[in-house]
């Protein structure tokens, strides 16, 4: 694939070198003439465009029409919001992933057709809440706001423990994907007990969890 | 200023209160907001509701078409007029509807015509 990066801080130098390690071509848009030097040299397979990347000549120049993803790593809302906004009505790039810091711009970068959003803060606060405050049940991920992977841990009370998977009754629209043991990944068939203890990760449709929730848990 | 002089009831709303303080005649009759822009509860507070229509104006043009996106998709205001300099940003916003403001582009057009006021001398 070609992926264009406009913004090369920690995330988008830290994510160019794991797309390239994964073969990927590589275009990057940085303002600060020292980032450019630095990648140039360290980095000789990126294309290396120095300049602003709100600016639709400097993503044109970084091959925009041939992208097929664009990743907008800059550090303000506003810069990654017109930079996606840019290379989706200007140069019709499929796919376009924004990292954003204030939660409440979220929704505008949705409306505005931004496929897929990286939300620094909020993933922050969620490990954060999650490391303080025990909970049953915790969202890990959500996809376009239609899916979600949560973990549930299962205590000695839960109705589910002490039984194999096909006899539980479960909601529509929810699988049950895998169980963290005693510090081992298990990946569980119909025949897999469950036991007290047991991280389990489940992945549910929009609107099912609370049923799932008190199906493990009661 | 002077939309509020002849009248038109004018709310000011900046980041930087500094700014404020010096583009603003002490005697401005007019509301002034301190606060970041891109905040649907700060422009709610300034009154963006009621607002007939809305005009983003500042250097940085980024910000002004997040916030002309922001007054259109959140407060559904109809005239917002915004200033973006660069022509195929313009050309964007202009398509989708917003009145667009381009002093770069007014300052070229004046001296055209001034130049071309000269050359028929």
């Amino acid at each position: 694939m070609y992926v264009l990066v406009a913004g090369g801080g920690k995330i988008g130098l830290h994510l160019i070198r794991t797309l390239l390690c994964q073969g990927h071509e590589i275009a990057l848009v940085e303002q600060d003439r020292r980032v450019c030097s630095q990648v140039v040299e360290e980095l000789h397979e990126v294309i290396v465009i120095h300049g602003d990347a709100t600016s639709p000549d400097n993503l044109g120049r970084a091959g925009a029409s041939r992208a097929d993803v664009i990743v907008a790593a800059a550090g303000r809302d506003q810069d990654n919001y017109i930079i996606c906004k840019m290379a989706k009505r200007l140069f019709s790039v499929k796919r376009a992933v924004a990292r954003v810091n204030d939660p409440r711009n979220e929704e505008l970068f949705r409306l505005s057709g931004v496929d897929y959003l990286i939300s620094v803060t909020s993933m922050v606060s969620q490990a954060i809440e999650h490391e303080i405050v025990p909970h049953a049940m915790m969202t890990l991920f959500t996809w376009h706001e239609r899916m979600s992977m949560l973990e549930i841990d299962l205590e000695t009370a839960s109705p589910v423990v002490g039984l194999p998977i096909r006899k539980l009754d479960f909601p529509p629209g929810s699988i049950l994907a895998a169980i963290w043991r005693a510090g081992e990944p298990i990946i569980p068939d119909g025949n897999t007990v469950l036991q007290a203890g047991d991280e389990v990760f489940a992945i549910t449709l929009k609107g099912s969890e609370d049923q799932l929730k008190k199906a493990l848990l009661g | 200023m002077r939309m509020a002089e002849a009248g038109h009831d004018v709310t000011v709303l900046d980041w930087d209160r500094a700014n404020l303080a010096t583009y603003l005649p002490k005697d401005f009759p007019g509301r002034t907001i301190t606060g970041m822009e891109i905040d649907a509860e700060i422009l709610r507070r300034s009154g963006i509701e009621d607002a007939e229509v809305v005009v983003i104006v500042s250097r940085d043009e980024p910000t002004n078409m997040m916030v002309a996106d922001l007054a259109r998709e959140v407060f559904a205001i109809d005239r917002i007029i915004v200033r973006i300099d660069q022509p195929r940003l313009r050309t964007l916003y202009e398509e989708a509807g917003f009145e667009v403001l381009s002093p770069v582009l007014e300052a070229a057009l004046s001296l055209e015509r001034r130049v071309e006021a000269m050359g028929q001398r």
